[in-house]
């Protein structure tokens, strides 16, 4: 934890310079409460069931939508990165896909799958699929080839050779896009709620605002950066445990 | 043509004493670079004894690696055949194991020393979990690293980490071990530890050598028979049994009159043509 404490006296004073701007009337204290009024709303919309009812519904979207990402792009990239003929047959529709904001595919998702949870499961999932999907790929072809003769020289099958070589040689490059999918899963979880729904920290987060509560749509605000953090914190975890291997540790 | 200690040469036939393990019969290949075609071999004939400690030598970019890639069935030569055993090469082989001169790249650095170790054994036979892990350390003595079963190869150096690549094929008890160039990349002391290793696990399992480098004084020391090669298209220039007695000893076969006899002979053919001029030993040629 040593050399940790700059960025977060940093951060310390950056909530002490907003707590006095707002109590000093330099900000507009009704746009900008001040920091001590945000955290009183945090704990009693916790204390309430308010913020958790809206929270879990959210981190449900956001792991089911990223989980049935995992599931379908670590495959789909495995085959890509080995069998070109699924590369050449797939690339085209990954390479227009793919850089269409997730966003965009909101009012399309609400036509077939109406404003409940299945839309934003939906929507989550292909924003999630194709960082996971490029970086298997990716992380598949970039498998050294003196790796793979390897495998040939003491006659591993093509398939046991995937599930023995290659994946592990990938390991890496598919947790890179896991992690990336993993923040981009926040964002478009939040936005779908925004769009439609009466439910998650997205829709919680804008409700607030629209009934004036700032304090309490602040609050709403902070448990996404805690989240977020969160989550990166664990996934660090998970990685370091997966990838001990390679030796360098990563600081989290 | 006499020089100092001038040796007694013996060029081996195909016909030696034993019986032919591989045979390369009319090999050819021919690569294609951005659309230029690079004869390696044209026809290369050869025939390896079982038990040899063969070294394959020659100037760089000579095919010397290839010819082991085709051997081993990694590559698929154009024209020709590999037999092994009486029966053609089509793919990687049973019986053969390539051993890679980029053991980083070849070690599974995920996997600990022993989990090296035992994917070598599960290529070639299934034990129960207690056999396997015993049979893993037995070969990990062997290659002399006792103790560092449950290290991750980042935490070796680069003789280390041969040493387990040389487990994780010994442990298939190959006919053939096909090593390309396995020590070039580790430095000079570790280089001289792992040609003793190398001589004493020959010397005790029934295992034949190929050994492909670019050190001349490397496969004098090791072998009892030598070939080199020319230039692209690569002939069998020299031929070479190398009838020192084993076991060599890293400092008084390395005086022995005979190894530098030796040494001059293959050196200055290979470097001669590395210059591009006529070799020296010319007048030797087979």
């Amino acid at each position: 934890m040593k050399k940790r404490w700059p960025g977060f006296l940093l951060f310390a004073l950056l909530l002490l310079a907003w707590e006095l701007g707002s109590a000093w009337k330099l900000v507009d204290p009704v746009s900008v409460p001040r920091v001590s009024v945000i955290i009183t709303s945090w704990i009693d919309s916790l204390r309430n069931g308010q913020l958790l009812n809206h929270l879990l519904p959210s981190l449900w979207r956001i792991f089911a939508g990223f989980g049935l990402a995992v599931l379908v792009a670590v495959p789909l990239g495995l085959l890509m990165g080995t069998i070109s003929l699924c590369y050449r047959l797939l690339e085209p529709i990954t390479e227009f896909i793919r850089p269409i904001p997730a966003a965009a595919y909101i009012p399309i998702a609400i036509l077939f799958l109406g404003i409940g949870n299945e839309m934003k499961i939906f929507v989550v999932f292909l924003a999630c699929l194709f960082p996971i999907l490029l970086n298997t790929y990716g992380g598949v072809r970039g498998v050294d080839p003196v790796l793979v003769d390897t495998g040939r020289t003491f006659g591993v099958s093509r398939l046991k050779a995937l599930w023995q070589i290659v994946f592990p040689a990938a390991l890496p490059s598919i947790l890179t896009g896991m992690r990336i999918s993993l923040g981009i899963s926040l964002i478009v979880a939040v936005v779908s709620e925004m769009i439609a729904g009466n439910s998650g920290i997205g829709y919680f987060i804008l409700d607030m605002q629209r009934i004036f509560r700032v304090p309490d749509m602040f609050a709403g605000i902070f448990t996404l950066g805690l989240l977020g953090f969160l989550i990166n914190f664990v996934f660090l975890k998970v990685e370091q445990h997966f990838l001990r291997w390679r030796g360098t540790s990563v600081e989290t | 043509m006499t020089k100092v200690g001038s040796p007694k040469l013996t060029v081996v036939s195909g016909t030696a004493a034993g019986k032919p393990i591989i045979e390369v019969k009319g090999l050819g290949k021919i690569f294609f670079v951005n659309g230029n075609a690079l004869t390696v071999f044209q026809n290369l004939s050869c025939s390896i004894d079982k038990g040899s400690f063969l070294s394959i030598v020659g100037p760089s970019g000579c095919g010397k690696s290839t010819l082991l890639k085709l051997i081993s069935g990694l590559e698929l030569p154009t024209k020709g055949e590999v037999v092994f055993n009486g029966e053609p090469i089509v793919g990687p082989a049973k019986g053969m194991i390539y051993v890679f001169q980029q053991y980083t790249k070849s070690i599974f650095p995920w996997r600990s020393v022993i989990q090296n170790v035992e994917f070598g054994l599960n290529s070639f036979k299934k034990l129960s979990a207690r056999d396997a892990r015993a049979r893993c350390l037995e070969y990990i003595r062997l290659v002399g690293l006792e103790g560092y079963e449950n290290y991750y190869p980042y935490q070796l150096s680069g003789g280390m980490q041969q040493r387990v690549c040389i487990a994780r094929a010994l442990i298939c008890e190959p006919d053939v071990l096909l090593m390309d160039e396995p020590f070039s990349a580790v430095d000079a002391l570790t280089r001289a530890i792992l040609q003793e290793l190398i001589l004493k696990i020959w010397e005790t399992i029934p295992v034949t050598i190929l050994f492909v480098t670019h050190d001349v004084e490397e496969a004098v020391f090791l072998s009892n028979r030598i070939i080199s090669l020319s230039k692209t298209p690569a002939v069998i220039r020299e031929d070479v049994a190398i009838d020192l007695p084993y076991p060599r000893d890293q400092i008084r076969t390395r005086e022995d009159e005979r190894f530098t006899g030796f040494r001059h002979r293959l050196f200055s053919s290979i470097f001669a043509q590395e210059k591009g001029g006529e070799p020296a030993t010319a007048g030797r040629r087979r």
